[in-house]
């Protein structure tokens, strides 16, 4: 696990977990563990991606099963901070019309 | 001695000249001559000629003159008379009205007049005298009585009193009416002065007497008045009842008879009576001394006596006299109603003056017809000089064309050797003079037959020759100086084109040209036609094509349009029917993306991966310049790099050799299939030509190129000119890593945004996570991915190769992305994506083998 740094922090009641480097379907699957256990201890989880430079399909694929999996248990999900590249994937994916989007973590509330 | 050489030309000219300047001066001078002897002869005669045309002419006007004063005697004599008519037409009717009122007494009441012995009575009164003896004897009442009836006369008497001196009636009882109007004598009547008032007695005078023997009325001669003045009278009786009453009386003067004379005129007029007697006169004074007495009969004077003989006699005529040494004019006529004749007087100067006149008037004539005849003799002698240097001119003009007639054989024969000496054997002499001259020039021409005959060959050939290089090098000029100059060396393209023009140049052409960075357009193309006419409309072609496909794709038009437009213009202009078979290709140089319009034209073929064919064959295309109106499709084609286009003329294919062969287009795809599309287009054209040329020259006879072997070639640099670098990893999801190192070395070099390297990244791993996952399901197998890097801007193509169940993702429709949460699927996405993130992207099944091949600019 080379590629990503994945830091989890607490922000009023939010749970958020700050991703860096690659996002890629080497490590989805694990990225999709760490969000699946903190969304289980926190009513709101948003997932920061100031720091990441680079996602797939896999990486879309894990944002979008968090998401659903939010909203099938009635919780807060939101996507904070995504720039470059990255942003770019999500609007390509359509990811931006489905899930909350916001420029920084600090506007989490 | 001085030796004057002069030409043949000259010597007949002045020879003739000489002549007929002599033949002048035989001619001329007797006309000259003749002409001045009419000059003088005239002149001598003038001065006799004068005076006898003007002798005769006063002599005539003196004719007409004496006639007419013999007229103008008559006239006046004739007045005279009508006068004289007059003054006894009113004394008859005084006598007529007198006699009636004596024999009517009864009729009329007795007047008063007033007595010339009573009181003074003024001029123009009547009145009444009595003679002394009729006083003495006194006064009877019949008398009395007989005067108071006469007395009613007065109103007549004082009505014709103003055209007479005095009208009187005096009665035989010795009585007289008298009426005086004579103002000249004094305001008193005449007869109640004192001389006469006791003393006159009427029956006593002459005119009384003269009355008595008389029934009519009678003129006295002239005679002098009791008042003295020079007067005459007419009288007659009038009557009673017993006869003879008394005499009525007019005195009239004598110029009661001339007042129609003429005025200003000094024309003196005489009257004589029967007997010869100077009745009056208003001639001079002394005029008539000369008359003997009373008888002008019998006067000294010859002539006068014999004119007064005939006056007398009552004849009319003129007669000319001399008169104290003056010459007269005696012109006379009968007075009519009396025995007079008048008689008129003219000097010589009076009758001649019209003479004189006419005699003047007739010198001013004849010096105006002298005038006249020297302006006349001088306007002839002009006139005859000026036709005789006219004739002369003629006649030198006349000369030098004899002179020309006579010396053109020998200048024809001269000039003719001159023109052959100069190599125009052509030249003619043409000599119809009959003579020895014609013989010499049928020689001549006969010996420049032979001549000629030997140069026209050859002159001919020579002429031909150079009249074809000519055109040859224009055309040929025409044509290479249309065509591009070579392009600056490009990384994305090689490019090379070559025209061999044939020896009559055909209408071939070639062009390229860049639009913008990433647009490169080749014409190819070729005219009907050959020579100079071709040439331009190959010219025209290739321009207005380059205008209109340089404004197609800046304007977004498509290349068709701009071919149909370039079409229309063509043809618009095309009065010779040419027409021109053309390629057009438009070709995006980073897709190799081709679209191309071919109208007519050989297809042109292509080299990729070692395999060749013909870009497709557009048959509604026509030839351009036939059919204005014509509209043309294109047709795109995807070039794969390194693929090579290879645009040529018939020129190549139906080149033959001696045997009538022609290179065809079999040979050339063979050679190009040798060549393959490792060789460069330079190579290409070289290899092709060459081969065109041994085809032709065959086995050695070498046979003329018979049409522009023109060639375009274009190698598009692609993959196949970069090294290859290939990887080949286990189909398993966790050797992406590998992947991606190998994909970071490809474009290790190249200067590209982190974005297009994240862009790469993504499709790479999509493509290589999608093998992994499902191609070879649980099996274990390798995926090869072949990949470089080249062009500027960097440009990469990836090949993924795997050999598992048969698939093309191209063919998975897109996921639906405009969905709920809920129903959004998490898959599917990958191949979107990648779609998204290249340029272009193609998959090939082959040797059972899945062939996915994307190509990516890195920018």
């Amino acid at each position: 696990m080379e590629d990503i740094k994945l830091e989890i922090n607490q922000k009023d009641n939010w749970g958020v977990i700050s991703l860096a480097g690659r996002l890629d379907r080497v490590n989805a699957d694990e990225v999709y563990a760490s969000g699946e256990k903190e969304m289980s201890s926190h009513e709101k989880l948003a997932v920061e991606l100031t720091g990441l430079e680079y996602i797939s399909s896999a990486g879309i694929r894990v944002l979008l099963r968090l998401a659903k999996k939010a909203k099938a248990e009635n919780k807060s999900f939101a996507l904070c901070g995504a720039a470059g590249f990255v942003k770019e994937v999500l609007e390509d994916s359509n990811l931006d019309m489905l899930v909350t989007m916001l420029d920084s973590a600090s506007q989490l509330s | 001695m001085v030796l004057i050489k002069l030409s043949i030309k000259r010597r007949l000219l002045l020879l003739m000249v000489l002549g007929s300047v002599l033949s002048f001066v035989f001619l001329g001078s007797p006309l000259l001559y003749g002409m001045y002897g009419l000059w003088d002869t005239i002149s001598e005669t003038r001065e006799k000629l004068t005076v006898v045309v003007t002798d005769y002419s006063r002599d005539f006007a003196r004719e007409q003159a004496q006639e007419r004063i013999v007229n103008e005697a008559e006239i006046l004599s004739q007045t005279a008379g009508d006068e004289a008519n007059n003054i006894k037409a009113d004394v008859q009717l005084l006598s007529d009205e007198l006699t009636e009122i004596l024999q009517n007494r009864q009729n009329y009441s007795p007047r008063m007049l007033p007595r010339a012995s009573d009181r003074d009575i003024a001029n123009g009164k009547p009145y009444v005298h009595y003679s002394p003896a009729l006083e003495a004897e006194g006064i009877t009442p019949a008398i009395e009585q007989e005067i108071g009836i006469v007395s009613n006369i007065v109103e007549t008497m004082e009505i014709l009193g103003q055209y007479y001196v005095r009208i009187y009636i005096g009665s035989q009882h010795g009585y007289t009416l008298f009426l005086d109007n004579w103002e000249e004598s004094g305001d008193m009547s005449l007869l109640r002065r004192e001389q006469w008032r006791t003393t006159y007695d009427a029956r006593k005078r002459d005119w009384y007497r003269l009355g008595l023997s008389t029934s009519a009325p009678a003129f006295t001669d002239v005679y002098n008045s009791i008042s003295g003045e020079k007067i005459f009278s007419c009288v007659m009786p009038y009557y009673d009842n017993q006869g003879v009453a008394g005499i009525i009386g007019v005195d009239c003067l004598p110029k009661n008879f001339f007042w129609q004379a003429e005025r200003g005129k000094n024309i003196d007029i005489f009257i004589i009576n029967k007997k010869g007697k100077l009745l009056l006169n208003t001639m001079p004074e002394d005029f008539f001394y000369i008359a003997n007495g009373d008888d002008l009969r019998k006067s000294n004077v010859a002539s006068l006596a014999y004119v007064s003989k005939r006056m007398t006699q009552g004849n009319s005529g003129y007669h000319k006299m001399y008169i104290n040494g003056k010459e007269y004019y005696l012109s006379y006529a009968p007075i009519k109603e009396t025995n007079w004749s008048m008689g008129m007087l003219l000097d010589n100067d009076q009758v001649m003056q019209d003479a004189a006149v006419a005699q003047k008037q007739m010198i001013e004539l004849m010096d105006n017809f002298y005038t006249a005849f020297i302006r006349l003799f001088g306007l002839i002698v002009l006139l005859f000089v000026f036709a005789l240097l006219l004739v002369f001119s003629i006649i030198i003009y006349g000369i030098n064309w004899a002179a020309d007639r006579f010396y053109k054989p020998i200048r024809s024969l001269m000039s003719g050797a001159k023109e052959i000496a100069q190599g125009n054997f052509r030249h003619k002499i043409s000599v119809q003079t009959g003579d020895e001259w014609e013989n010499l020039a049928a020689n001549f021409n006969t010996m420049t037959d032979e001549l000629e005959q030997y140069s026209r060959e050859i002159a001919f050939r020579a002429k031909e020759k150079s009249r074809i290089e000519a055109e040859l090098s224009v055309a040929n000029h025409i044509q290479s100086s249309l065509l591009p100059a070579p392009l600056e060396t490009q990384s994305a393209f090689q490019l090379a084109a070559d025209m061999k023009p044939a020896r009559e140049i055909g209408g071939d052409f070639y062009d390229y040209y860049l639009i913008g960075n990433n647009q490169l357009v080749i014409t190819i193309g070729d005219v009907s036609e050959k020579g100079i006419p071709a040439a331009l409309f190959m010219a025209a072609a290739k321009t207005v094509l380059k205008n209109y496909i340089s404004v197609a794709v800046q304007k977004n038009m498509s290349l068709a349009q701009a071919v149909a437009m370039a079409n229309s213009q063509l043809t618009a202009a095309n009065r010779e029917c040419f027409f021109v078979t053309v390629f057009a290709g438009l070709l995006n140089i980073s897709t190799g993306e081709l679209i191309y319009v071919n109208a007519g034209h050989n297809q042109p073929i292509i080299l990729e991966d070692n395999h060749i064919f013909s870009l497709p064959r557009q048959s509604k295309n026509i030839v351009l310049g036939v059919m204005e109106e014509a509209s043309y499709e294109e047709t795109a084609a995807r070039l794969k790099p390194g693929a090579t286009i290879v645009c040529y003329t018939d020129g190549v294919t139906d080149a033959v050799n001696p045997s009538k062969e022609k290179f065809s287009i079999k040979r050339l795809e063979e050679l190009l299939g040798k060549l393959g599309n490792n060789t460069s287009p330079q190579g290409i054209i070289e290899a092709v030509e060459q081969a065109v040329l041994q085809h032709v020259t065959g086995n050695g006879t070498a046979l003329e190129q018979s049409d522009d072997i023109t060639m375009l070639v274009l190698n598009l640099l692609g993959s196949d000119d970069v090294e290859e670098k290939k990887i080949i990893v286990p189909a398993q999801v966790n050797e992406l890593l590998r992947v991606n190192e190998f994909i970071n070395e490809l474009f290790s070099e190249a200067l590209c945004s982190e974005r297009a390297k994240n862009q790469l990244l993504l499709v790479v791993e999509e493509i290589f996570v999608n093998i992994a996952e499902y191609a070879y399901k649980d099996k274990n197998a390798v995926a090869v991915i072949k990949g470089k890097l080249f062009g500027d801007p960097p440009e990469i193509q990836l090949s993924f190769i795997d050999e598992g169940i048969p698939y093309n993702p191209l063919e998975k429709t897109d996921p639906n992305l405009d969905v709920d949460l809920d129903d959004r699927p998490i898959g599917g996405l990958g191949i979107f994506l990648v779609k998204k993130k290249v340029d272009d992207i193609t998959y090939e099944r082959k040797d059972n083998k899945n062939i996915l091949t994307i190509r990516k600019k890195m920018i």
